[in-house]
């Protein structure tokens, strides 16, 4: 089983680096994300990049958007291309291949947002070299490693069950990015409606909040509804229904 | 005796409101290749796709190598190869990577795969251009890969869901040369589909007829053959008179004769001598350019056995 989801992964991988067919092409739009999630954020945002759990925010927001296309392209898209029945005429069990390509796309997006966060701290450390070299606040460390990993996790549970029914890549991704774009910008939303001097004593709270605890309750959380998505996926990817589809 | 690769018992398969296999029992001999053959939306597909277990029979039961597709389904799936419908090739990959994915999916070891990939592209004269990414590759190299691919990890079985379709026919002939030599090669059993019966022909030692989801014949080519209208000749040329006709008509080897366009059929109840009535033709004033002598195709049976069932 370890060994089966390990090759669908490695098949999945090869893709994505292949996207449009290039390497090239592909490292260029790794390259671009890199630019603005681990160069121009960490830049603009300074010593609080390292020390804020705005960070964890952003790692959470940028890591769901980044798996709403790899997720689609990897279960709408290995339909839509008819790879998929030659696949399940395999000696892969379903679970092999579901959990191949959600392995696939968390660790793809993990990597890119540690490759990212990595930059992140280099960043910081040279625009303000003269404070000597400051690391991650621990608590905002495993918080936003909690989230490269639990975000992604999150978005490809919901982005293999719409994928699943989605007739298209295209289709599945948009019907991904569009809940998805409205919870993350709920809380700018808020902004709008919430009195000015509430706001104040929340953005004060949550900066100077007991951070490890905020972290550990909403890693969990995400840990459970990850888990139970990906117990929903499990019983939807099966093969007579796949199929049938 | 050998034990079937398959062997189907009554089975049947219902979607909503169409019966798409029908009652079907037949057994396939290990070894051969066998040909399924039928007109689109005959039920082909979805016989494969039970044998192969991603579908559930209604009812009946089938067998593919002693494993019952219920019950047992994931070891047919070890132990057979399918190219079904599309070539299910991953078109941003290379022809290597590709192999290479399914090689590793039948944990062939690294070394095997290497050596495998090898023999099988040299095969069929793709070696050299493993390293390119298979999307500007032409239709009928995309199926060669993929007829490769099924083969891979040396299943004993494997299933071909019409593997020639939209293929120009040079490409279609070149598939067709390597499928067989292939297939004899690996001494593997194939389960063919096809509607091409000229393929069916060339290929297949042992050949079954469906409709509408039901078995209507099962035999070897040349004994369904014998099913069809029979041997016939077509004479060219002209001065074809009632009187020739009727004379033609009157002999016991004559089934029947049609007449039209500079063409004389003559339909014979089984493998008569034709050179009598060719001089029957001339003493009765016609003169004579060309003579062809048909055994009859297994198109022809194909034909007369989808009328039968109507």
């Amino acid at each position: 089983m370890i060994a089966d989801i390990q090759t669908v992964t490695w098949k999945e991988w090869k893709e994505l680096l292949l996207v449009r067919g290039s390497l090239r092409a592909s490292l260029g739009s790794v390259l671009l994300n890199l630019a603005v999630f681990g160069v121009f954020l960490p830049w603009q945002f300074g010593l609080s990049w390292l020390d804020s759990l705005w960070t964890a925010f952003w790692v959470l927001f940028v890591a769901s958007f980044w798996t709403t296309s790899v997720i689609a392209d990897s279960f709408a898209g290995e339909r839509e291309r008819h790879t998929l029945e030659t696949l399940l005429a395999s000696r892969l069990s379903n679970r092999a291949i579901l959990f191949g390509k959600y392995n696939a796309a968390v660790l793809y997006v993990a990597v890119q947002i540690f490759i990212s966060l990595a930059a992140g701290l280099l960043v910081v450390n040279l625009a303000h070299v003269e404070e000597g070299f400051r690391f991650y606040r621990a608590s905002v460390g495993i918080t936003v490693l909690g989230a490269a990993l639990l975000g992604p996790g999150l978005v490809a549970g919901i982005g293999i069950l719409i994928s699943l029914r989605a007739p298209t890549a295209r289709q599945a991704q948009q019907t991904l990015v569009i809940p998805l774009t409205v919870v993350l910008i709920l809380p700018s939303l808020a902004v709008l409606v919430v009195p000015a001097d509430l706001q104040a004593r929340f953005f004060d709270w949550f900066v100077e909040a007991d951070v490890t605890t905020i972290a550990l309750g909403v890693m969990v959380f995400l840990f459970l509804v990850d888990a139970a998505l990906l117990a929903a996926a499990g019983r939807r990817f099966r093969r007579d229904r796949l199929i049938l589809d | 005796m050998a034990e079937p690769a398959i062997r189907l018992d009554h089975l049947t398969r219902d979607f909503t409101s169409v019966r798409a296999v029908d009652d079907m029992t037949f057994e396939v001999p290990a070894g051969v290749v066998f040909g399924f053959l039928g007109p689109n939306g005959s039920g082909k597909t979805t016989t494969i796709r039970l044998l192969l277990g991603l579908l559930e029979p209604t009812d009946g039961r089938a067998e593919v190598l002693g494993y019952d597709v219920r019950e047992r389904a994931g070891s047919i799936r070890e132990r057979t190869g399918a190219l079904l419908e599309h070539s299910g090739l991953y078109e941003r990959l290379t022809a290597e990577d590709n192999l290479e994915y399914y090689g590793r999916i039948w944990h062939l070891s690294p070394q095997d795969r290497a050596a495998r990939i090898r023999e099988l592209l040299t095969h069929i004269g793709l070696w050299e251009r493993r390293k390119e990414v298979v999307s500007g590759w032409s239709r009928g190299m995309k199926q060669k890969l993929a007829v490769v691919r099924t083969l891979l990890h040396r299943p004993q079985l494997i299933f071909l869901d019409e593997p020639t379709a939209g293929l120009d026919p040079i490409a279609a002939a070149a598939l067709r040369e390597d499928l067989a030599a292939l297939a004899a090669q690996e001494g593997v059993t194939v389960f063919l589909t096809t509607h091409n019966l000229v393929e069916a022909e060339k290929l297949c030692s042992l050949v079954a007829v469906i409709r509408t989801g039901r078995l209507i014949a099962i035999g070897r080519p040349e004994d369904l053959r014998k099913r069809g209208k029979g041997p016939h000749v077509e004479v060219i040329g002209r001065g074809f008179g009632d009187a020739a006709v009727s004379a033609l008509r009157a002999r016991p080897e004559v089934a029947g004769v049609s007449k039209g366009n500079g063409r004389l059929c003559i339909d014979l109840t089984g493998d008569a001598e034709v050179s009598p009535l060719i001089e029957l033709l001339v003493a009765h004033g016609a003169a004579i350019e060309e003579v062809l002598r048909d055994r009859g195709s297994l198109e022809e049976t194909f034909l007369t056995l989808m009328e039968e069932d109507r």
